[in-house]
């Protein structure tokens, strides 16, 4: 049930808004640890939304209040929290441009992983959501690994008209390291002028259909 | 055999008229909703109707505020919710109504559902009876009815007609008010019994240890202690049990004295009440029937009960007997689904004296030069009314005058009204009445574009994110509301006023502008003319055509009679709305489904007053389909079917 408003909420937002961005960004500021931030954009179609939270249900789909948002933040906070290696765990929530953060601190990559899992059992309710690994990171690479065909997707899959609705979302995922990058595997990711950072921008609905597109290998 | 046989005509009818649902319906009822099942289930054909009946379905809501779990909800007398989506299997009549009321007796409120029976035993075969714990479920016979309550729900059976209650939340009535398990049987006479059994044992022990024989210490405290009255707690936990029962009892002697009253025939009843009579001979396939009066008095709607709600100060209400205006006030709605076309009707029933007044009161036609303001080329949809503003100010001042004087208060409550009659002497109502003249016509005359700030991000060099505004045209629907001018006089004292606010910005003489912040984003233009006071997020229409569109692009005259013949009068072209929201809301003329399927069955949407009549006024509403050969029930719910994604 939980997981269906949460999936609702996204869902109206994608059929509604049409233009969002979430913006993935992974900091390390030496060899093991960094900050993750991750935003959620959606002033661009702020309007819609308005208008969309005063419903109960769209499509179909449940509407979560203001209130209950504010829940699922505050939820994952507390579980990423708990998570050892994890620190300054924080979220913000404008509901009137509609742009939504969620950050912490992490030692290592793996405690990321695990903050991530974490996040995503504690909002979907689902104590067994298969464990997995977001990065990989060594010496010589950092990785970012294929989304597993999560409920979202599915959903959206099941009409392509949503997909089309959707056409203007972007995703950015932005990786900023301590050392040079010599390469990166993906053709569409971008290195920065000081070499110490990746980006990486999808059209959503690419990445929906094919989860592979948000993959990279970067080499340093 | 003369005698038996006035004995069987008194009998047969004594039976007829017991039939005769109505008669069981309490004439203090604030409302009463009737539900035809079979007219709804075949119309629907296999669509799922029940979902417009959820707000009748009670219980769950009032368990909530207990905080019950599932498991309780479980055991339920019976289950309101699967009533009222499946009454065939509950063995309920389908060709007779099905009927739903609120109703308060003493201090006992809640909603009633009554019903006629096909088959006693399936219903009786659907009450849970037997999973209840002590003290939570009784079961009592009186000579017309056998009744099951617990302390939320009761079910009566009379004959074929049965009837469930849902009790009404009340705070002083919850049972932690009375916790017995968390006082146990601790009462003032266990502890004196205990305790004369106490020094009656200490005695006895004193008396054997100093009786001079050599005792062992250990077996006489055994000898005294197996002396002790074991039957003071059994008589305790007695007496608390007692105790406990009469107060259940005296519970359930509330709800069942209620029940008995509303299952057999009332003597007040609704048969004698002419307009839902009216309502229920119509063979409407749904109806409510609201007693305006009733509701007003209740609790929750009366303004003088909000401080004594929740006090136990028994204090002596007063009240005005003077109902001069607000006797006999009750509204019907009444909703009939036909082929091609859903009609919504409402009645607001009044007596004589309100009639006269409302005769003056919608006396009166559409000031035609208000006509001009309105886009016709582009209209989408509009609503007007056309009513004696100074007439209709007069007579709801002494309308709600008369009400809340009528309504039960505390002495002291009384110079309330005083002092409302005191603040009213001192409004002009000249300008309150007068400055907009009860002519207006809101209307929605296509789509505007409107800029709008959002926040996006760029990147650096080096890939640092920088928050940046930017701006985008977003298309807005187009909104006009004009009215029709009393007092000009006072319409530009109002205005000239109103344009001081430091949120507004002048234009013109008679224009100015509320421009749209980053809450609200859009634009808002007042203009005042000769003849009239328009708000508006239209630019064009204040900056090139205060003086009106000229003829050809005015509404037509179709519209315009339309709007001339009623004094309410409403009309949305669904086709065209659905067109301009499909290009305004959807890239590249895309829709999903269920947009398309509202695009290829929606018709218009219609609504027009009456004329007031002796003993009411009349508002219909309707709406068209497409297809005329299929009933607008199973059309909507297949539309709203798409809707849900299905």
């Amino acid at each position: 049930m939980k997981t269906r408003r949460v999936i609702g909420l996204l869902c109206a937002c994608l059929c509604l808004c049409g233009c969002f961005e979430t913006i993935e960004e992974v900091t390390y500021t030496d060899s093991q640890s960094g900050t993750y931030l991750l935003t959620l954009n959606c002033s661009k179609s702020k309007s819609r939304l308005k208008a969309l939270v005063k419903l109960d249900t769209f499509m179909g789909l449940n509407i979560p209040k203001q209130w209950e948002v504010s829940n699922y933040f505050n939820t994952a906070s507390l579980a990423v929290e708990k998570v050892p290696g994890i620190s300054q765990v924080n979220y913000t929530e404008d509901y009137t441009n509609f742009i939504f953060t969620f950050t912490f601190k992490f030692d290592k990559t793996e405690t990321l992983n695990k903050a991530i899992n974490a996040a995503a059992v504690s909002i979907t309710n689902k104590s067994n959501l298969p464990y997995y690994n977001v990065f990989n990171s060594s010496e010589e690479t950092f990785q970012r690994n294929k989304t597993p065909n999560d409920s979202m997707a599915r959903l959206a899959k099941k009409s392509s008209q949503h997909l089309k609705l959707i056409s203007g979302a972007k995703a950015t995922a932005i990786y900023r390291f301590h050392k040079p990058v010599k390469k990166v595997s993906n053709s569409k990711a971008v290195i920065s002028k000081n070499g110490k950072a990746v980006m990486l921008q999808q059209d959503l609905p690419k990445i929906i259909t094919d989860p592979a597109l948000f993959t990279n290998t970067i080499t340093f | 055999m003369k005698h038996t046989l006035i004995i069987l005509c008194l009998s047969l009818t004594t039976g007829l008229s017991a039939q005769n649902m109505s008669d069981y319906l309490p004439k203090n009822a604030s409302y009463i909703i009737s539900i035809n099942f079979a007219e709804l289930e075949a119309k629907s054909k296999d669509m799922d109707y029940t979902r417009f009946l959820e707000p009748l379905i009670k219980g769950a809501r009032s368990r909530y505020y207990y905080g019950s779990t599932d498991e309780t909800s479980s055991c339920d007398l019976i289950s309101t919710s699967d009533l009222v989506r499946k009454p065939k299997d509950f063995g309920v009549d389908m060709q007779s109504a099905f009927y739903v009321y609120s109703t308060r007796i003493n201090d006992i409120s809640g909603t009633a559902y009554l019903f006629k029976l096909q088959n006693v035993e399936t219903f009786r075969s659907q009450l849970k009876t037997t999973c209840h714990k002590k003290y939570e479920y009784q079961q009592r016979h009186i000579e017309q009815a056998t009744m099951y309550s617990t302390k939320e729900l009761a079910v009566a059976i009379n004959g074929s007609v049965a009837l469930v209650f849902v009790k009404d939340y009340n705070y002083y009535d919850a049972d932690y008010s009375h916790d017995f398990s968390a006082n146990g049987y601790v009462d003032s006479a266990f502890g004196a019994e205990n305790e004369a059994d106490n020094f009656r044992n200490d005695s006895l022990f004193y008396e054997r240890l100093n009786s001079g024989k050599n005792l062992d210490y250990d077996q006489e405290v055994e000898n005294v202690r197996s002396m002790t009255d074991t039957m003071i707690t059994y008589r305790a936990k007695q007496r608390q049990e007692a105790k406990e029962l009469e107060f259940v009892n005296q519970k359930f002697n509330g709800i069942f004295d209620l029940v008995a009253k509303l299952i057999i025939p009332q003597h007040d009843n609704m048969s004698s009440d002419r307009n839902f009579m009216k309502a229920q001979q119509g063979g409407h396939d749904a109806f409510a029937y609201m007693n305006v009066y009733s509701n007003f008095a209740q609790a929750d709607f009366n303004p003088f009960s909000w401080n004594r709600r929740y006090s136990r100060d028994k204090e002596e209400l007063v009240s005005s007997g003077n109902r001069f205006l607000t006797s006999d006030m009750s509204a019907t709605y009444t909703i009939d689904f036909e082929n091609g076309k859903a009609v919504l009707s409402s009645v607001n029933s009044y007596n004589k004296n309100v009639y006269e007044r409302f005769r003056k009161i919608y006396d009166v036609k559409m000031d035609k030069d208000l006509f001009k303001y309105i886009d016709g080329e582009n209209l989408l949809g509009y609503m007007s009314s056309s009513v004696d503003m100074k007439e209709m100010g007069k007579f709801y001042e002494e309308f709600y005058i008369e009400l809340l004087e009528s309504l039960p208060k505390r002495k002291k409550e009384q110079d309330i009204m005083t002092g409302i009659e005191l603040f009213i002497a001192f409004l002009d109502k000249e300008m309150l009445f007068n400055t907009a003249n009860g002519n207006m016509i809101f209307a929605c005359t296509g789509f505007t574009d409107v800029k709008v700030k959002y926040t996006t991000y760029d990147y650096d060099d080096d890939f640092q994110k920088n928050e940046t505004t930017e701006e985008l045209v977003e298309k807005q629907p187009k909104m006009v509301f004009v009215s029709g001018i009393g007092n000009k006089e006072n319409a530009r004292k109002l205005f000239d006023i109103f344009s001081k606010f430091s949120v507004f910005t002048r234009l013109k003489d008679n224009v100015f502008a509320f421009y749209g912040n980053k809450y609200q984003p859009v634009n808002i233009f007042f203009a005042l003319t000769d003849d009239a006071i328009i708000i508006t997020n239209d630019a064009n229409l204040v900056q090139n055509n205060l003086g009106g569109y000229p003829k050809n692009k005015q509404m037509s005259s179709d519209e315009k009679k339309f709007i001339s013949k009623y004094n309410f009068a409403a009309r949305i072209n669904s086709q065209k709305m659905l067109e301009g929201i499909k290009d305004t809301y959807f890239k590249n003329g895309e829709t999903l489904p269920w947009f398309s399927q509202m695009m290829t069955s929606l018709g218009n949407f219609e609504l027009y007053s009456s004329k007031p009549e002796k003993d009411g006024i009349r508002v219909t509403a309707e709406v068209t389909l497409k297809d005329q050969s299929s009933n607008a029930l199973y059309q909507i719910l297949k539309m709203m079917s798409a809707a849900d994604g299905h």
